[in-house]
């Protein structure tokens, strides 16, 4: 049984909370070259050499060029599934559950990695990864996410169907 | 001596000779709007402009190049207040030739720019690239200038002041028509970007605004407009006569009454503050005496910045000391002025000798609303250049140098920055000047392409043809023999497949792989 509320649910929050880690992480960039990075063109800049939108506006411009979209679906599938594993892996005690979620964990990662979050994750090591999967479009790996986290979500849901385990109670109703 | 005077005729040939009339032009040029006094003052005094300002004075089918590592483009410069504009260099070779073997640029033809793409504005700390070092822009004096009886033959144009007019074009309609003009400084910088275009007409009085044009305070009467020519009564134009640059800011903040503030071998001394006055008396005092004082103030917000009598209100100026009562966020507070002063402060003046190298003379770049627009720098003697031999810019800040040249074409020069860091070969076997357009700021890359940006690339594309024939050619010829290294067009290179990209596309089949075992499985199943 696959708890399709949940996951809808973990998915929004995943992705609303990328769109709004996106938002707060934003700095308009300074120079033509670091707008140029963030998608904006020399075409973006007033006589006066400052970006011609307003900080909301140059936040949106950038995620829509950036193709952030996809990133957003990415982590957003990653998460609901991560959380899936985990319902499932309580329920089965680990194995294959964990190993999914794991999974779930670095596909989410992997769609960080080449976001416009990236330079953050440079902090903490992950910048390699970033630089493998450069060449990588965002569309590709949304798609590809959402291929391996429905193959996992279905192969979790088989072995939760053909197992069937006790769902666990509580001291309280156990007697 | 005679290359001085050569340059100095030249100059003066560019200018309209007519001398400065004694009619008052400060009641005749239009403020802004009624009750705002001109910013500027009426110049008094003609100043020739550098030569070859006038638009037939552009290069010559020039080579062009962006940029090299050490003359940066867009290099976003600071301000106190977080303006961050780009700022660009720019190095311009104008009628240049090869003479007996020689290639030879004369006087005013190697021009120097810094050029910025935003206006650059007093009393705001904005930094200005000086040859490759920061210094803060602080100050300036600007005038315009007023001609009489100036003609401008259709498709020519003259220079007034810093300003430079060239008639354009006109347009018939019917037995009517409209000329137009456009306006540029005499670094290039077209203001068709900031303020359009002013058309003049006699025959279309409701289109246009007849025969006077006003753009800030260029501004002009012509008497008679026609498809040959225009004459003006007057024609007005600004001049940057000084820009003030300082290495060093000694004091940023508030000071009370009493505070000194040291500047080098002297101090600035707040004697007295009267907050209700909105002023403050400053005393410059060298060897324990008062060299200087001066009463800062009051702020007149209205006519800030580019005003000239509310900006000299608040600007004090004692040898290479310079400062100012800051009016942001506020002159005043808890009975303290708030100061800026620096020190190692030079001036840089229309049409003077720059400091740094007397071999360059410089001229400030104005644009009419009182913002500066760069500076140039100008060679004031004649540069022969045999193959072999290089010519440093200002300072060394870039070299040109001559490798061959062979009858009356240059086969091989090139630009290279401080650093040496060199261009690609310019030169070529349809060669015959080494006139240049480098940078990419408001003028190489923007306006000038107006004037010469056809030409530079047809230049561009058929020396790269020719140097490849010549190279084929001589490979033919004498194989053994190795020629110079070259930069040559690469084939655009096949976009490669990265392992990245070749590994996202493996777990995408094995992703369709396994997601097609499971529907297998429970169609199976079912």
């Amino acid at each position: 049984m696959i708890p399709v509320r949940t996951m809808t649910i973990l998915f929004l929050v995943a992705a609303l909370g990328y769109v709004a880690l996106s938002y707060l992480t934003f700095r308009v960039p300074e120079t033509l070259e670091e707008a140029e990075l963030c998608g904006f063109i020399e075409g973006d800049f007033t006589a006066a050499g400052q970006l011609a939108y307003p900080p909301v506006e140059a936040w949106w411009v950038s995620f829509t060029r950036m193709q952030e979209y996809w990133t957003t679906v990415s982590v957003g599938l990653a998460v609901a599934f991560i959380g899936f594993a985990l319902i499932a892996g309580r329920r089965a005690g680990g194995g294959a559950a964990t190993g999914a979620a794991m999974g779930g964990g670095v596909l989410a990662l992997s769609a960080l990695c080449v976001s416009c979050l990236a330079p953050v994750l440079s902090v903490v090591g992950l910048g390699i990864a970033g630089t493998l999967l450069a060449g990588v479009p965002k569309w590709l790996i949304a798609l590809n996410t959402l291929l391996l986290t429905g193959w996992g979500t279905m192969f979790l849901a088989r072995r939760l169907a053909s197992c069937a385990l006790p769902t666990r109670t509580s001291p309280a109703t156990a007697n | 001596m005679t290359r001085h005077f050569l340059f100095g005729v030249a100059a003066a040939a560019l200018f309209a000779a007519t001398p400065v009339s004694a009619t008052d032009y400060s009641t005749i040029l239009k403020p802004a709007k009624p009750g705002m006094p001109l910013a500027h003052p009426i110049a008094t005094n003609d100043i020739p402009p550098p030569p070859f300002s006038l638009i037939k004075d552009r290069p010559v089918r020039p080579a062009y190049v962006p940029g090299l590592p050490g003359l940066p483009q867009g290099r976003a410069v600071t301000d106190d207040f977080g303006r961050k504009p780009p700022k660009f260099d720019g190095v311009f070779i104008r009628q240049s030739r090869v003479e007996n073997g020689e290639v030879v640029i004369p006087p005013g033809g190697l021009m120097y720019h810094e050029d910025t793409w935003g206006g650059e504005v007093a009393l705001r700390g904005e930094q200005v690239p000086l040859l490759g070092r920061m210094a803060t822009y602080v100050d300036y004096d600007m005038s315009i200038v007023v001609k009489e009886n100036v003609t401008i033959p259709a498709g020519q144009s003259v220079v007034v002041g810093g300003t430079v007019y060239q008639y354009y074009a006109t347009v018939g309609h019917n037995k009517t028509a409209n000329h137009t003009l456009h306006v540029k400084t005499i670094a290039g910088t077209d203001w068709e970007w900031a303020f359009g275009s002013p058309v003049l007409s006699m025959t279309q009085p409701d289109w246009w605004g007849g025969q006077q044009f006003t753009q800030l305070y260029n501004q002009g009467k012509a008497s008679e407009v026609t498809p040959q020519k225009t004459v003006f009564e007057w024609l007005s134009g600004v001049r940057m006569d000084r820009i003030v640059l300082a290495d060093e800011k000694v004091f940023a903040g508030l000071a009370g009454a009493g505070e000194e503030v040291k500047a080098g071998d002297r101090s600035i001394k707040v004697a007295s503050i009267d907050e209700a006055a909105g002023t403050v008396n400053i005393e410059v005092i060298e060897n324990g005496n008062a060299v200087l004082t001066k009463t800062l103030g009051p702020v007149q917000n209205e006519l800030l910045i580019e005003d000239t009598t509310a900006r000299k209100a608040l600007v004090f100026e004692h040898g290479d000391t310079i400062g100012f009562l800051s009016p942001w966020p506020e002159a005043f507070k808890d009975g303290k002025a708030n100061l800026k002063i620096y020190a190692k402060a030079q001036s840089l003046r229309f049409g003077e000798d720059y400091a740094g190298d007397q071999r360059f003379a410089v001229y400030p770049v104005g644009c009419p609303t009182g913002h500066n627009f760069g500076f140039m720098l100008v060679n004031k003697e004649e540069i022969r250049l045999k193959p072999g031999s290089s010519v440093d810019g200002p300072e060394g800040y870039f070299k040109i140098a001559v490798e061959k040249v062979e009858g009356d074409k240059v086969l091989a020069w090139h630009v290279a920055d401080k650093q040496g860091n060199r261009s690609v070969n310019l030169g070529g076997p349809e060669i015959t000047n080494v006139d240049l357009v480098l940078g990419q700021g408001r003028v190489a890359g923007q306006a000038i392409l107006k004037d010469v940006g056809r030409q530079m690339l047809a230049r561009t594309y058929n020396n790269m043809q020719a140097n490849a024939a010549t190279a084929a050619a001589s490979q033919t010829a004498a194989p053994t023999i190795a020629t110079a290294k070259q930069a040559e067009p690469q084939p655009a290179p096949a976009a490669p497949l990265s392992p990245g990209l070749i590994a996202a596309f493996g777990v995408l089949a094995l992703g369709v792989g396994a997601v097609g075992y499971e529907f297998g499985r429970r169609r199976a199943k079912s």
